[in-house]
């Protein structure tokens, strides 16, 4: 078995704590600690990110919100509790992670992956889309009166009386310059788009067989990693982003092959023990990786992400190596954008073959 | 030079006083305001009072106690209702696609 599909059947289970704020009203299931955290790491947009803004959901001016994250594979268990907090467009966010039980070399999915050690996070979202300033928002309103239209300056009840000043209204009342106008006051068509950045630092450890002498040994590090990301909505396509991170990693001298030794302490002819194990100490490889994703909603009750990563150093082999990753999230409320599971298929270039993972629990975000 | 730094202050003392005279902000009292987008592929903006943010699915928002201007902003594909919990709204807003529009809002 690969070191790759050795991480079939990651599943993400997650507990929210509750939210500390000033306005505590605001949906659970939104908030911005959830989304960010509640995909496999590397899937999400602020890690989708880190923190994501998490998202838009939240409440604006409030205070911080908490979360645990436990993500486990067939070899591996690692638990992250994260704290959130920012305002409006902005989200902010550290996270701890650290393995929870025994713990093989680290087995990433991806480029990008979740390794096995210890890790802290510092990321950062923003969602941007400007709207109208005071100046604007006056000529709205002079606008819709002048059409005969309900105002924002009215009372409510007189505006109750009158047709909402809609762009679909002041279409139907075919005046082109009016609703133009109307558009560029409101930046009905600026593009929305997003930055977002992330630091981080882990501690790898790899178990490995010395080449020489078959003794097992073991070697840690602390790594780091930054990156940074930026993207664009578009209506009918959802948001393009496109990142890039740097940073070191450990890299495994080959994939885990049986190893077998005479067995100590018996006089039977023959008798061996086996282990599986990597051979060869890990030699430390410095990542330069970028990725371009595409988030969407393909229904109510369907959305992906498929995205492209690539390495722009070489690995042990002396190749560039590239991944492709299919996020599928099956949700199953209608309307909003709580998922409870999905499927994700991932190829790596150097193991040249296609994994497919299950996870439950994790939100998908366009942003 | 005390005469310079006069002039600069005044032009945005003037804007706001003209155009926003009743919104100190910052002394109101608050309430939260959750707004719901029914499209989830769909991003909203809401411009009201002194918050201005885009809302992808749903968002809290806090709002000072009184009737105000509602701006809202919509880009996407598909149909979509917005619902408003915790104030009143002059009309629905609900639609196709890309729109933008104003309301009355009394929270």
């Amino acid at each position: 078995m690969s070191t790759l599909t050795s991480t079939a059947g990651v599943v993400a289970i997650i507990v929210m704590m509750p939210t500390i704020g000033r306005a505590q009203s605001g949906p659970q299931q939104g908030s911005p600690a959830r989304m960010s955290l509640a995909a496999p790491a590397n899937l999400t947009l602020g890690v989708a990110a880190g923190t994501g803004d998490g998202g838009s959901s939240g409440t604006e001016g409030s205070g911080v919100s908490g979360s645990f994250v436990l993500d486990a594979s067939t070899k591996d268990k690692v638990g992250t509790a994260a704290i959130s907090w920012g305002a409006g467009q902005r989200q902010v966010q550290i996270a701890f992670s650290s393995p929870v039980g025994s713990s093989d070399e680290a087995t990433p999915i991806s480029l990008t992956g979740l390794p096995s050690g210890a890790k802290t996070t510092f990321s950062f979202n923003r969602l941007n889309w400007r709207g109208p300033s005071f100046r604007e928002r006056d000529e709205i309103n002079d606008l819709c009166e002048r059409l005969g239209l309900a105002s924002g300056r009215m009372s409510i009840e007189a505006a109750q009386k009158l047709k909402p000043c809609d762009g679909t209204v002041i279409a139907a009342m075919s005046r082109p310059d009016d609703l133009g106008f109307f558009h560029e006051l409101s930046h009905t068509y600026d593009i929305p788009w997003v930055v977002g950045g992330e630091v981080s630092a882990s501690r790898v450890t790899q178990k490995f067989i010395d080449a020489t002498t078959l003794v097992p040994d073991s070697q840690s590090k602390t790594t780091w990693n930054a990156s940074g990301r930026v993207g664009a909505f578009k209506a009918g396509l959802g948001f393009f982003l496109a990142s890039y991170s740097y940073g070191e990693s450990l890299e495994a001298a080959g994939t885990a092959k049986q190893i077998c030794r005479p067995l100590d302490g018996t006089t039977v002819t023959g008798a061996v023990t086996c282990s599986t194990s990597v051979i060869g100490r890990p030699t430390p490889k410095t990542t330069s990786v970028v990725s371009f994703e595409l988030r969407r909603f393909v229904s109510s009750k369907f959305a992906w992400s498929p995205s492209l990563q690539y390495d722009f150093k070489k690995n042990a082999g002396g190749d560039n190596v590239y991944a492709v990753e299919v996020p599928i999230y099956f949700l199953t409320t209608v309307g909003t954008a709580t998922p409870t599971g999905g499927a994700r298929f991932a190829y790596r270039s150097d193991k040249k073959e296609v994994t497919g993972v299950i996870f439950i629990g994790s939100a998908f975000k366009l942003f | 030079m005390a005469k310079t730094k006069l002039r600069k202050k005044k032009p945005s003392q003037l804007s706001v006083a003209a155009l926003a005279p009743t919104m100190t902000f910052a002394e109101a009292a608050m309430k939260a305001v959750t707004f719901t987008c029914s499209n989830p592929s769909s991003i909203l903006g809401i411009t009201a009072a002194h918050v201005s943010v885009p809302i992808i699915g749903s968002r809290t928002v806090n709002l000072p106690f009184g009737t105000f201007s509602l701006f809202w902003r919509i880009q996407g594909s598909g149909p979509f209702t917005v619902t408003v919990n915790g104030a009143q709204i002059s009309a629905p807003i609900a639609g196709t696609g890309t729109d933008a529009g104003v309301r009355v809002i009394q929270v």
